[in-house]
């Protein structure tokens, strides 16, 4: 009887440390010819909270639906506007009406024609004072919406509005499973109906999300015919299952980039790839502040500031100077600015002409009063609070006592930046694709809970900002927002200071990836795994 | 004893509602609100969106009346319906991560006192020997080592090097397709190391508790006693001393009632598995009051429910408590 138990123990032990994944010894290397199949592993920090993207404000959310939906239009690999749900549109000479002609062939994933009535409907929810969406901004700009038939639609502005072409990137619904009906208590919260290259297979709460190819996509099926988003809230144990194979695709911090996966099998299994991302990190004056609301101080801060440092130090090198609030491979960009080499004799002279003399404890100090201040920083943010220690160092050297405070979020922006009760502030922004900036840097944007926090005020800002949003000429917008950027650079009311690269690893059998100013996402469904290469050949043999 | 049991039981109430109205208005008091803490600092959310999605989940209206919305759904055990753009009933939200975490804190407990009790006698029986100090060294480091580390170690050396067990989720991907057997191994796989990581702090605890309280009662006179008339030492310490030395664990059994319900939020991140600790987590970050005030009721109710069943037990097995 003992004996029986025992075998039957070394049976479950055997069980258990059996079966390891299996890896297989193919070469990666040849690019192959795209074939259909395979599957593609992702992990998601957090889970998507529904799958209708106008309720939803969290990032793993839009992720998953962008591959589910489609908008009207879209950004290519180059952030130029093209047609993605509409073949083309036009824009009438005043600029007021836009009229989007709309693919005929697109179908919804149960089967139903595409038209322009859900476009109608679309809009028509989101201006709805009783759908809690965060983005109707943009749409109560909206003069008149019309359905002119099936396949074309027609929006007229009030006032000529140049972010409104990309707002109809939107996800369309589909009207005839929503119109009428409370969307907040919709099916498709979790069983979402799109038009896009994928359909939802199935959603395991806190595991994961499989999606599928939809073999009538539009613009072709997508190769790769499985994308299964993993939930894996630690970033630690994220990377384990990267190395483990377990996971195709993840977000390398600089460390991980560099040394980590700085492996021979590492580098047998991935390919890593880099490119700018949309975002920088920036140190924000309140312009209130005595000293601050002079231009001459903050440039000297500038000029104290070392950028290099701190990309070498905090970033491992993985990062760029940011002169300005857009990246270089955008259009609206201009290199051609006052730029802020790093200068400690700079940064005193400019000092003292303002008046600053240093203290007897070596402070510098302008009528009695101390060049001191409190930078904000919010927690959990390593890279920031780095940041800010760097800049500590720096400005303690030319005699500026700089403390650090690092503050809860919702803390953060709750009772100290919506109350301007803060001296300076580091904090990041997206780059956003249109390079409207209106809500950050007009003066009428001054208000409590508005953007521009640190109450920035420059007349012909204003002006080219205003010019800037009402012509859809991209020569001209151009023109405004180089001048635009030359007076951020001269006024310095934040120092840029740097915009990171974006790191990934993505699996070698995975082709047909190429990062590009739109970053590396925009072409997913054109991605393919030659079929000689392909690892999960049947569903069963997903076993990662 | 009826009645002491009716009293305890009667005073669950006015407790309970105690319990709710601070940690309502403690939740309340955190700045940010749900759905909007991720909106702050975006372009393309005006004020006027901010305004709609507030009124929206019925923040605009006073705090006390909140609470009164809240306390008249809850008396009719309705936790009304998450505030995150999932919009499911809390109940819902709360019963899908329930199993998991039981699962995970009954074996757990069971591997902590069957492991720790025993542990816990031998170290007092050979006080001071090499292997009672080296046992102790070991539970005092595990129990020192914080849980993530651990986990990272165990998961790098067993699921990265040696390709054993999986890294981190609870089930596998073709797990529909498995058999019975196969479906049980595939869990005991995904969740031998959560278990192992949670037990291992548990059982330094209880050993140690276990350690002194059998050392007081060894030094006492009826084990003198029982020694004297020999006895063999086997009987002194199983009937004698060890009958006398479990009684503090009701107590610890009684206070780890809410823990069956509560999940680490450090382990079941690292391991990835939708647990309570997660939910409540999430729902904290995102200021979630309804599924957080559904938790804390539910935690409170059980706390004060472990409390009472412990202290029945007690009454019931200590013949001392029971004559007072």
């Amino acid at each position: 009887m003992k004996k029986g138990y025992f075998l039957l123990l070394l049976f479950l032990l055997f069980n258990l440390f059996s079966c390891s994944p299996h890896k297989q010894r193919v070469s990666y290397e040849e690019e192959g010819k795209p074939a259909y199949g395979d599957a593609l592993v992702t992990a998601s920090i957090g889970e998507p909270t529904n799958l209708i993207p106008i309720l939803t404000t969290d990032a793993p959310s839009h992720e998953v639906a962008s591959r589910i939906y489609n908008g009207l239009v879209k950004y290519d690999k180059d952030l130029k506007i093209v047609g993605d749900l509409a073949r083309f549109w036009t824009i009438s000479s005043d600029n007021l009406t836009i009229t989007f002609h709309l693919r005929r062939n697109v179908r919804w994933h149960d089967g139903r024609p595409f038209t322009a009535k859900d476009v109608l409907y679309t809009y028509k929810v989101i201006v709805d004072p009783k759908t809690p969406t965060a983005y109707s901004g943009d749409f109560l700009l909206v003069k008149k919406a019309e359905v002119i038939d099936d396949y074309t639609f027609r929006v007229t502005y009030e006032k000529p509005f140049a972010p409104a072409l990309i707002s109809w990137s939107v996800s369309i619904l589909p009207s005839h499973l929503l119109k009428g009906k409370d969307i907040t208590r919709s099916p498709l919260l979790r069983n979402p109906i799109g038009t896009g290259p994928y359909k939802l297979k199935e959603w395991i709460p806190g595991q994961r999300i499989v999606l599928e190819a939809n073999s009538d996509y539009f613009d072709g099926r997508p190769y790769i015919q499985r994308h299964i988003i993993k939930f894996i809230p630690d970033t630690a144990s994220m990377f384990l299952e990267l190395k483990n194979l377990s996971i195709d695709m993840m977000a390398l911090s600089p460390l991980q980039f560099l040394r980590q996966t700085d492996y021979p099998a590492f580098r047998r299994e991935f390919r890593k790839y880099q490119y700018l991302s949309f975002s920088y990190v920036y140190l924000g004056y309140n312009l209130k502040h005595p000293f601050f609301k002079e231009k001459k101080v903050r440039q000297a801060l500038s000029h104290a500031i070392d950028k290099k440092e701190i990309i070498e130090g905090v970033l491992l090198g993985q990062g760029i100077e940011a002169t300005g609030p857009y990246k270089p491979d955008m259009w609206a960009y201009n290199g051609n600015v006052k730029r802020y080499e790093y200068s400690k004799e700079k940064a005193l002279k400019i000092l003292s002409e303002v008046g600053f003399t240093r203290g007897r404890d070596g402070i510098l100090e302008r009528d009695g009063k101390k060049f001191e201040f409190t930078v904000l920083v919010n927690q959990g943010n390593d890279v920031r609070i780095r940041c800010a220690e760097l800049i500590q160092k720096r400005l303690s050297e030319i005699g500026i006592r700089m403390k650090i405070r690092v503050i809860e979020w919702a803390s953060l922006i709750n009772e100290f930046i919506d109350k301007r009760n803060f001296e300076a502030v580091i904090l990041g922004w997206t780059i956003p694709h249109d390079p409207d900036l209106f809500d950050i840097w007009h003066s009428s944007k001054k208000g409590e809970k508005e953007l521009n926090f640190i109450s920035f005020e420059n007349k012909e800002v204003d002006r080219l900002l205003t010019l800037a949003r009402h012509t859809f000429n991209i020569e001209e917008r151009k023109k405004y927002y180089h001048r635009f950027q030359e007076i951020l650079a001269e006024e310095q009311p934040y120092t840029f200071l740097f915009i990171p690269y974006a790191n990934v690893a993505i699996h070698k059998r995975i082709k047909g990836v190429l990062p590009q100013p739109a970053g590396i996402t925009y072409n997913m469904e054109k991605w393919y795994v030659p079929y000689e290469q392909m690892r999960y050949k049947s569903y069963a043999t997903i076993y990662p | 004893m009826l009645r002491f049991i009716l009293r305890r039981t009667l005073l669950i109430i006015p407790m309970l509602f105690g319990i709710t109205l601070i940690s309502f208005f403690v939740i309340h008091l955190v700045p940010g609100e749900p759905g909007i803490t991720e909106l702050e600092m975006t372009p393309k959310v005006t004020k006027e969106a901010r305004e709609r999605i507030r009124s929206y989940y019925g923040l605009d209206k006073p705090i006390h009346v909140q609470y009164w919305m809240w306390l008249k759904r809850v008396v009719k055990l309705d936790f009304g319906i998450s505030f995150t753009p999932d919009r499911r009933p809390v109940v819902d939200k709360i019963l899908e991560r329930l199993p998991i975490t039981v699962t995970i804190n009954l074996t757990s407990m069971a591997i902590i006192f069957l492991v720790g009790i025993p542990l816990g006698v031998y170290c007092a029986r050979y006080k001071d020997s090499i292997m009672d100090k080296s046992l102790t060294a070991i539970i005092f480091a595990a129990y020192a080592a914080p849980t993530f580390w651990v986990a990272l170690l165990l998961m790098i050396v067993f699921g990265v090097y040696l390709e054993l067990l999986p890294v981190s989720g609870i089930r596998s991907f073709n797990f529909e397709e498995l058999s019975f057997l196969e479906k049980v191994v595939d869990v005991g796989k995904h969740l031998l190391l959560p278990v192992l990581v949670s037990a291992s702090g548990g059982i330094a605890a209880i050993s140690r508790f276990m350690k002194n309280s059998v050392l007081e009662v060894l030094s006492q006179d009826y084990i003198r006693t029982a020694y004297a008339k020999g006895l063999p030492e086997k009987v002194v310490l199983k009937k004698h001393a060890l009958r006398n030395a479990l009684l503090p664990v009701i107590t610890i059994l009684g206070l780890s009632v809410p823990g069956l319900i509560g999940g680490s939020v450090i382990f079941e991140s690292i391991f990835s598995i939708p647990g309570m600790g997660q939910l409540f987590y999430m729902s904290v970050m995102a200021r979630d009051y309804p599924t957080i005030m559904g938790i804390l009721v539910i935690g409170a109710f059980l706390t004060l429910l472990g409390n009472l069943l412990a202290d029945i037990a007690y009454a019931v097995f200590d013949p001392r408590i029971r004559a007072e």
